[in-house]
């Protein structure tokens, strides 16, 4: 299928060598010095037989800020993953014109480039009680009758924190998703119109097998960044209440920045790289299956 | 099914409409807050457009603060780190796409620089942090756009190397076969058929350097190299959080790379527009 | 001549600088020794700051040094909430680009027992001043002259290493127009059961129970006012004990009488209640005095409210001392003139300019000038917890993860998610096995 060149193999060590060494050197280092850090005492520096890691299994803040995440990432990614993916579909067969489309596309791009940390005071101003926009205008339709305490209630302050991520990063999946859509070739998908499939039939036999690999990506790049969530929660909630919305990243960032427990934090993390690079796996396997044949074509 | 048809469209419009305005709201509130003067901002019922619009917040952030200078590091280093993200991605991808790697090689490097992204960055900030001092780029922009390139890669690499899959090889190739260079076949028959997923990377890259503010933080010390993240944090204050300002920052934040996109807008449609059109053999 | 001497050897002093920085920037400590003979001036000291109004009064004398000396003062501003981790990176690093650091007091623990800082009175032959409360030093004096002192660093000698540059201290605020002066905390459950009104609405207390620190910090007079403490003389974690407990039964009626939502309130909130006229009283900070209730901008109680020190428990009134202090890094290369900008920025008469900018003064004669205090109506209250005297926060770099761990149970507490019993006894596991894991119990 390719064309051939003289020097092609040569090509493709000169082109391929610079950027992996880059990366190599940029992430290597890192991420030992990490490991070894896991392994060793925080005071002392010396191995201390995995205790960074058994003081995990036995901590009960780590398990609260564990759970946490499961419900926060559960959630967000779910929403996000869906809402992102029906906007994507719908945008782009619905809207023919080329500034509506923009205008879409300026109106998603404003929450992704809104600093986190703006983001948390906006909606914190937004949810607080008593002066907060949103209880306000709650009232006044008569929605509600007695004030919603949005940041000191365990469900409200999730929901409110769960908000945030969505309203910032759904546009993510949408940009992506949309993108990808748009590798799909028309004409396949007239003809397949011509020939009486409906629009989801469409979907799952044309524009599904086009876009699994980039629903594995935004999958797996929410999953990680959803796991480090931080800057907006700490302006919301600080954690609270109690512990409801002290997430394992903001645990592991007071743990390595606060209480200066770095190697504590390292351990905690390289747990984090774990799980995420297990789920990677299982959903790399996942959309293999359901691409069937096509897994090993490639 | 014509009823069907029409009230298909009508529930789209709907849910569009739905979606529009829970995204419009808080951009409106941001707004709306950004004019506010602080004594209006404490006044009982919150105003929903400002009584007397002032613009102090933004003159205190760009004049009295210096903020400017942080927005311009911002936008070098992020303008930079696209430019350095998307070279060095081609540069991976083209050779898995064109030149002959083994299907394994290719998923390799590709899963490897996938899994670059599931490192938390408290994990590398502190060792980046080592390697920067001892290369002698602390406190310089150079360190950020390194570091943003390393975490913006493993998406720029992905999704274009799903596109360069998709993308018919046949032009470029009969371009070889005619004598073209492999350089000139690339740049101008390959690339533009790239720019949708380009597009979405370099807004995608934008966004995630502007927001970043541990690695700002720690591998810069003063205004010749900090960003713009921290001057928004720093409007959260021990005692105070001030909300006027912090509103204008976001507007300031989020105005800037819609500028950037509307001027280049004739790019921007015709890589909205862009759809492949593959003839089937 | 001698304009072209100092430019010279300012071109030098930077080209050191940019030279180590390049090389390598793992350079060793300066040790602490006593220099003596002339010492070269810089052309610009660096001070790493905290960004908000806690930064006024600083920022309003900078250009008068400039002038005086020609020396180029840097102030680069911090994130509040972060420029702790960036001290602390930049200490690990011994990287010189700080010659000054603006360090909350509780954050000194852990830069001295490190020997990151510079001891002021070995050094520089620091004198103490009798018009600075005697607090101040004993907070910035390592190890601490009073309390337990953390494992390891028993022996060391006593020295002194920040002036404090930023005088805060807690204490309270209440409406003298609606309720009289509260002595105990039972006159301010009093005082609130009378004026609540939920029709107006008027609060009669406003409490800070966000999550974390805030809820830790505001709970202190009231602990200490029972004779709560959060840990023994050997570090043993004492906060499940009957006197802390009776103490958050006064804290609860406290919650219950305060704004709904007072769960995620931190000093910006309960202060803007204040100053919208929808609370009170309030525990307070000089900070939130001078930015909201008296500030005519924002507030409808200007000149209604009435500062004093912390009411009393039966233990007495405990006020909380959380000054900003200002500390020299050992790797400054500029400790000489580092000094000499933290001595002139602390002497009396800078210190009033200091003030009259708007800045938290530090000293007693600041505090009780009758000028500055028809300004600064609040500046005697502080006066008066300052002669209390203000209660020093913990010694130990343990203390921030120790108050976030109790502050989320105290936080718990007010949020309904734990009853007072159990908030105590998760708290005191958890807490204890943190100072196990920090190796305080062998």
């Amino acid at each position: 299928m390719y064309v051939r060149r003289r020097g092609d193999s040569l090509l493709r060590v000169v082109l391929l060598a610079p950027p992996l060494l880059f990366l190599l050197s940029m992430v290597v280092y890192p991420l030992l010095f990490g490991i070894r850090m896991s392994l060793t005492d925080y005071k002392t520096g010396q191995w201390n037989n995995f205790h960074n890691f058994v003081r995990a299994t036995q901590d009960s803040l780590f398990s609260d800020a564990v759970k946490a995440i499961a419900i926060y990432v559960t959630v967000v990614i779910v929403i996000e993953f869906l809402l992102g993916l029906v906007l994507a579909l719908v945008i782009y067969h619905n809207i023919k014109s080329g500034w509506l489309k923009a205008l879409f596309y300026f109106l998603f791009l404003i929450p992704l480039v809104t600093p986190p940390v703006a983001a948390g005071v906006l909606f914190r101003l937004m949810y607080t009680p008593s002066y907060g926009i949103i209880n306000y205008l709650l009232q006044m339709t008569g929605l509600i009758q007695k004030e919603i305490l949005w940041l000191s209630q365990p469900a409200p302050a999730m929901f409110a924190v769960i908000s945030v991520d969505v309203w910032q990063w759904t546009p993510f999946v949408f940009f992506v998703l949309f993108a990808g859509l748009q590798a799909v070739p028309k004409d396949t998908l007239e003809a397949a119109a011509v020939d009486g499939a409906s629009g989801f039939q469409r979907f799952r036999l044309i524009e599904l097998p086009y876009l699994r690999p980039l629903m594995l990506l935004v999958l797996i790049l929410r999953l990680a960044d959803t796991f480090q969530v931080f800057d907006h929660v700490m302006v919301l909630t600080q954690g609270g209440p109690g512990t409801v919305t002290q997430f394992l990243s903001v645990y592991i960032y007071k743990v390595g920045f606060k209480f200066l427990n770095l190697n504590y934090a390292a351990a905690a993390s390289i747990m984090v790289i774990a799980v995420v690079i297990l789920i990677f796996m299982a959903l790399n396997r996942l959309l293999r299956i359901a691409e069937g044949g096509e897994a090993n074509e490639a | 099914m014509k009823h069907s048809w029409k009230s298909s469209r009508f529930l789209v419009g709907l849910f569009l409409g739905a979606v529009a305005l829970l995204y419009l709201f808080p951009v409106f509130w941001m707004v709306t807050t950004s004019l506010k003067s602080t004594g209006e901002l404490y006044g009982y019922p919150p105003t929903l457009v400002p009584l007397r619009p002032t613009l102090q917040p933004y003159r205190s952030l760009l004049m009295e603060k210096g903020y400017g200078q942080l927005i311009r590091n911002s936008l070098v280093i992020n303008l930079l780190t696209i430019v350095l993200t998307l070279t060095l991605a081609l540069l991976i991808n083209y050779p898995l796409a064109r030149l002959r790697v083994s299907a394994r090689a290719g998923r390799a490097i590709l899963n490897g620089i996938l899994a670059i992204r599931f490192i938390p960055g408290i994990i590398m900030v502190i060792p980046f942090y080592a390697i920067i001092l001892t290369v002698g780029l602390y406190d310089t922009i150079w360190s950020l756009v390194l570091i943003y390139t390393v975490f913006n890669l493993p998406l720029a690499v992905y999704m274009l190397n799903g596109f360069l899959r998709e993308i018919p090889i046949e032009l470029e190739e009969a371009a070889l076969v005619d004598g073209a260079t492999r350089r000139y076949a690339f740049l101008a028959i390959t690339l533009p058929q790239l720019s949708p997923a380009i597009l979405a990377i370099a807004v995608i890259t934008f966004a995630l350097s502007w927001n970043d503010f541990l690695f700002a933080l720690i591998l810069t010390a003063t205004p010749a190299a900090q960003t713009f993240s921290i001057g928004v944090w720093r409007l959260v204050s021990q005692f105070q959080i001030l909300w006027n300002e912090m509103a204008a920052a976001a507007v300031i934040a989020t105005m800037i790379p819609i500028l950037l996109l509307v001027f280049v807008r004739r790019y921007l449609l015709a890589a909205l527009t862009f759809g492949v059109v593959r003839e089937k053999a | 001549m001698s304009n072209f001497h100092t430019k010279g050897l300012a071109v030098l002093v930077l080209l050191t600088l940019v030279a180590m920085m390049g090389v390598g920037c793992r350079g060793t400590a300066v040790p602490a020794t006593v220099t003596s003979g002339p010492v070269a001036k810089p052309a610009s000291l660096t001070i790493a700051g905290v960004a908000g109004n806690e930064a006024k009064g600083i920022k309003a004398i900078i250009p008068e040094y400039e002038k005086k000396t020609g020396i180029k003062i840097n102030f680069v501003e911090f994130p509040y909430s972060t420029l702790f981790e960036k001290i602390v990176t930049t200490m690990q690093a011994k990287q010189e680009t700080f010659d000054l650091i603006m360090a909350d007091d509780i954050w000194l623990p852990k830069f001295e027992s490190e020997g990151w800082l510079t001891a002021l009175d070995e050094k520089f032959n620091y004198q103490k001043d009798p018009d600075i409360f005697p607090v101040m030093y004993d907070a910035a004096t390592w190890p601490p002259p009073s309390g337990p002192i953390i494992p390891g660093e028993e022996n060391k000698p006593r020295h002194l290493y920040g002036i404090t540059i930023l005088g805060n201290v807690q204490f309270f605020a209440f409406r003298g127009d609606l309720v009289p002066k509260p002595e105990t905390w039972e006159d301010v459950i009093a005082n609130a059961k009378k004026v609540a009104d939920p029709n107006k609405p008027l609060y009669g207390f406003a409490l800070r129970a966000a999550a974390g620190e805030p809820s830790g910090m505001e709970f202190f007079p009231l602990m200490y006012g029972w004779g709560g403490r959060l840990f023994d003389d050997n570090w043993n974690v004492t906060v499940n004990t009957p006197e802390v407990i009776e103490a958050l039964k006064v804290r609860q009626q406290l919650a219950e009488l305060s704004p709904p939502g007072v769960a995620n309130y931190d000093a910006a909130e309960r202060a803007r209640e204040m100053a919208s006229g929808r609370a009170a009283q309030i525990i307070t900070w000089p900070a939130e005095a001078a930015d909201f209730m008296e500030n005519p901008e924002v507030s409808q109680v200007v000149g209604k409210v009435t500062y004093s020190a912390p009411p009393k428990g039966p233990k007495g009134s405990f006020p909380f001392l959380g000054n900003w202090m200002l500390a020299i890094p050992v790797t400054s290369k500029n400790q000489e003139w580092a000094f000499d900008f933290l001595t002139w920025a602390t002497s009396a008469e800078v210190q009033k300019t200091y003030a009259l900018a708007g800045g938290i003064p530090m000293r007693k004669s600041v505090f009780t000038d009758p000028e500055l205090a028809k300004k600064f109506p609040y500046f005697p209250a502080v006066a008066e917890a300052y002669e209390v005297p203000p209660i020093v926060l913990p010694r130990t770099p343990e203390y921030i993860p120790l108050i976030t761990i109790w502050g989320n149970h105290l936080n718990a507490m007010v949020a309904g998610i734990e009853t007072i019993e159990e908030g105590v006894a998760k708290a005191q596991e958890e807490m204890t096995a943190h100072l196990r894991e920090a190796g305080y119990y062998k």
